[in-house]
């Protein structure tokens, strides 16, 4: 079932390590958000399990959150960092549109 | 006069649009409407336009008119008497007065612009004083400030049916100068002027307008038309025009992928746009076309942060996202022109600089606005997402009116040229000062000040600033007491001319205990703020203008100080170029901020060759004062032997407190040098506040070495008032006194 991570809100020049039930989905030493669309990046991870851990490192910030997502259909989730340096995370089951 | 037809038939539209069964019109109908409107752009200039040649005897010399008083409507006048009256030093002055027609913000703005590219910005919040008379506080000020100290504005205005003998007086009074009043001639119902060019992908259709009532799901009071991208921009005060034929960009141009990149669609830009140019200008290019390389998840972009000027091309991708309406939607098709149409005013948004809604707030790193914002994620503006508000994008359609939030009309009507206009400040930068939540009659002032007449630093010299925070109001305020040392409590921008604004990091905050003081009405608090380094690393350095602004946030309102622009030389010679390699170090800036180090060996040798090598220059007075303050007392450090510099506790490296004793002759010597022999030069460099405080240090210093105090009567009043104003010369004779009764001692060493 497909799982697609996206990057969004919030980066700039992050170190950022994307794993998915422990399992390395996206490395990326250089993340920065666009901000014309708030889109920064993204993966499309095939899961044969639910729920997943998804778990985001961004080592610079020395921050490593993780988040629990349930993938019985295709499941879009975006991450944000927030003002805070905190993450936020946005489940969709629609793709995921910048403008 | 077409246009000023145009929009007083739109206002009339308007005006029926808001009456509804049982509610009163807001603006009489009928008979024909006594009160015209007044917003848009009032222009003076020096430029003198003789008259048309008319029958019988003419002036040799244009007369001017009779400065008229406020709440005086002044007689009619030709506009080439109106230009005659700005003073020398000005060339043309604008006023944007924002007070009726559509979305009125009752705001006003005014651009002066001087000789040799100065000018001066400004913004003032109306209240209405009379039928066609506004006053308000100025909140924002930008450019050359200096000799613009005005803090109120006062605006009456002519209203006649002949466009050509419409006038504005405008009264700028406050910041403790004499009353200035202009008579401006009325130019143009718009605030601004724009052109927009459309071109067209091969086999894609631009959608520029669209039926406001083509599909069902909207506000039920929407009024029904036919709604064009540029009838939106006119709505938001822009004077609209087409540039070139709208043309069609083969396909070829993007490859053989028929998908465009960035850079394909920069290049096509150059070469189909006809008004390319690489320099600022009121114009844009939006191309429609299939799809950008990233897929169909990007429905437009404002693809143009390449190159040195910015925002002046955007792009809609037809066959993305925004082409696919929800399952079971009411009228697809309509959805879709809405949304595509929708879409290109979004991106054309991002051209004049507007951020998203929700993207106004963010962290530092991402660059800097002009002052602290406020996220609108609910906003029903262009600038949002309709998905993203609560309810998804039928709410957000449900109430959507096809306009830009008050916010981001106030910022494209209002803010100074340059933020707003393409191809002029980078994308994201300044991209919407106007959030700051200040009040529009505040009780405080925050002025930036420095002790110099003219605001110019040397190169290498630290830029120290006074802040002074005055009760303008009638009543006595409490504020905490180290307000204004309490760096947390501020958002300090620094901008040098043509490079992103900075925000200012100080190396360390103060956790003061909380102290209530008292600012009687017309009193006032000051402090220092050494500004030229931070955690952000050189902020004023190379040469060239900087322009300051300090955002103060108080428990209801945020303080907003004018901008003070100053300027840093270029270097005298090759021993400053060559110092300034050493010189602008974290280490030195650490020592300078923190008046002085033991452990900083490389930055407190750097700062050994300044005194040596730059004797003369002001940034020799800091260099002293930091060299002399560990000197000048028992200075304690943390010794970890072996493992200095590594991350390791203390315990785990053996580390112990050491004691360095102090050198006072030393410390008497550089503390003379730096604040006694040339005090107004030093006053001048260090800033009153901390050259008073310095003083203070060194007196300590002196007293704790041995120096014996000439023994003075009490008194309190007087004490009491040196205590508040700071009384420099009895500091210093004080100090001179206890040098004196030194030298007839041993010399002290400890």
């Amino acid at each position: 079932m497909l799982l697609h991570i996206a990057l969004q809100e919030g980066f700039h020049h992050d170190d950022v390590r994307v794993l998915v039930d422990a399992r390395e989905a996206l490395v990326n030493a250089d993340v920065t958000t666009r901000r014309q669309t708030g889109y920064a990046a993204s993966v499309d991870v095939d899961v044969t399990r639910s729920p997943v851990v998804v778990e985001v490192v961004l080592s610079k910030r020395r921050v490593i959150q993780s988040h629990s997502v349930s993938v019985d259909r295709p499941t879009y989730l975006g991450v944000s960092l927030t003002p805070e340096g905190t993450l936020a995370w946005k489940t969709s089951h629609e793709p995921f549109g910048y403008l | 006069m077409k246009e000023q037809d145009h929009m007083d038939q739109e206002y009339f539209a308007e005006a029926a649009d808001i009456a509804r069964p049982g509610a009163e019109p807001l603006i009489p109908l009928f008979p024909w409407p006594t009160r015209l409107r007044v917003s848009g752009l009032y222009v003076a200039s020096r430029i003198v336009t003789p008259p048309i040649p008319a029958p019988g005897p003419l002036p040799i010399q244009p007369i001017p008119i009779a400065q008229p008083l406020p709440g005086i409507v002044p007689t009619s006048a030709a506009p080439w008497q109106i230009e005659e009256l700005l003073p020398w030093g000005l060339l043309r002055e604008e006023l944007r007065l924002d007070v009726d027609g559509r979305y009125p913000q009752m705001m006003a703005s005014g651009t002066l612009f001087g000789v040799l590219a100065k000018r001066v910005h400004w913004i003032a919040r109306l209240t209405a004083s009379g039928p066609y008379a506004w006053t308000g506080s100025i909140w924002f000020k930008d450019g050359d400030v200096a000799g613009f100290p005005y803090t109120t504005v006062d605006i009456t205005t002519t209203t006649t049916f002949l466009a050509s003998q419409r006038k504005a007086v405008v009264r700028l009074s406050g910041g403790g100068t004499a009353v200035r009043t202009r008579t401006l001639a009325f130019k143009s119902p718009y605030f601004r002027q724009v052109e927009f060019e459309f071109d067209c992908a091969t086999g894609v259709t631009a959608t520029t307008r669209i039926g406001t009532h083509d599909h069902p799901n909207r506000p039920a009071t929407l009024p029904n038309e036919t709604l064009s991208i540029e009838e939106v921009y006119r709505r938001v005060g822009f004077e609209v025009r087409k540039s070139g034929s709208d043309s069609i960009v083969p396909i070829g141009d993007a490859g053989t992928n028929a998908r465009w990149s960035d850079n394909e669609m920069h290049d096509a830009m150059q070469v189909y746009w006809s008004r390319f140019a690489g320099k600022a200008q009121w114009s844009l290019w939006v191309l429609f076309a299939k799809l950008h390389d990233q897929g169909t998840s990007l429905g437009g972009i404002m693809f143009d942060d390449i190159g040195p000027n910015h925002r002046q091309g955007t792009a809609i991708f037809n066959d993305s996202f925004i082409s696919t309406a929800p399952t079971g939607d009411a009228n697809p098709a309509a959805w879709v022109e809405r949304m595509r149409f929708w879409t290109a005013c979004h991106e054309m948004g991002h051209a004049f600089n507007l951020a998203h809604s929700w993207q106004k707030q963010h962290p530092p790193d991402w660059g800097t606005p002009w002052i602290p914002l406020a996220n609108e994620p609910e906003a029903r503006s262009f600038m949002n997402y309709p998905y993203n508000v609560s309810g998804g994008q039928t709410a957000f359609f449900s109430d959507f009116a096809y306009r830009f939030s008050d916010n981001e009309l106030v910022f494209m009507r209002h803010a100074p040229e340059r933020f707003v206009q393409m191809g002029n400040a980078d994308w994201f930068d300044h991209h919407g000062f106007e959030q700051a939540s200040a009040s529009p009659e505040p009780s405080l002032t925050l002025n930036l000040r420095v002790d110099r007449a003219q605001a110019t630093y040397q190169f290498l010299e630290p830029v120290v600033l006074e802040l002074k925070l005055t009760n303008i109001g009638s009543r006595p305020l409490v504020v905490e007491k180290n307000l204004l040392s309490m760096t947390e409590h501020m958002t300090v921008i620094v901008k040098k001319r043509d490079k992103p604004a900075r925000q200012y990091l100080p190396f360390a905050r103060y956790c003061h205990d909380q102290q209530a003081h008292v600012v009687m009405p017309g009193e006032f608090v000051t402090d220092s703020l050494f500004l030229s380094v931070g955690r952000n690393g050189w902020d004023i350095a190379e040469p060239g203008y900087y322009t300051i602004q300090i955002a103060l946030h108080m428990e209801t309102e945020d303080i907003v100080s004018d901008a003070l622009t100053l300027r840093v030389a270029p270097p005298r010679g090759y021993d400053e170029e060559f110092l300034a390699q050493d010189f602008f170090s974290d280490d030195v800036g650490r020592i300078l901020n923190f008046d002085g180090s033991a452990i900083l060996r490389g930055g407190n040798d750097t700062l050994r060759e300044v005194t040596d090598r730059l004797s003369d220059r002001a940034v020799a007075y800091h260099a002293r004062i930091a060299l002399a303050a560990p000197l000048a007392r028992d200075y304690k450090v943390l010794d970890m032997g072996d493992r200095m510099g590594e991350m390791a506790s203390a315990k785990e490296a053996g580390g112990r407190l050491r004691r360095s004793a102090p050198r006072i002759e030393e410390a008497r010597q550089l503390y003379t040098s730096a604040l006694l022999e040339k005090k107004e030069q030093a006053i001048a460099t260090l800033g009153r506040t901390d050259y008073e405080y310095y003083l203070g240090r060194f007196r300590a210093a002196l007293v704790e070495h041995g120096a014996v105090l000439k023994k003075e009567p009490r008194d309190m009043k007087r004490d009491a008032k040196r205590e508040k104003n700071g009384d420099i010369e009895h500091t210093m004779r004080v100090i001179k006194e206890a040098l004196s009764s030194l030298k007839d001692q041993e010399p002290v060493s400890r």
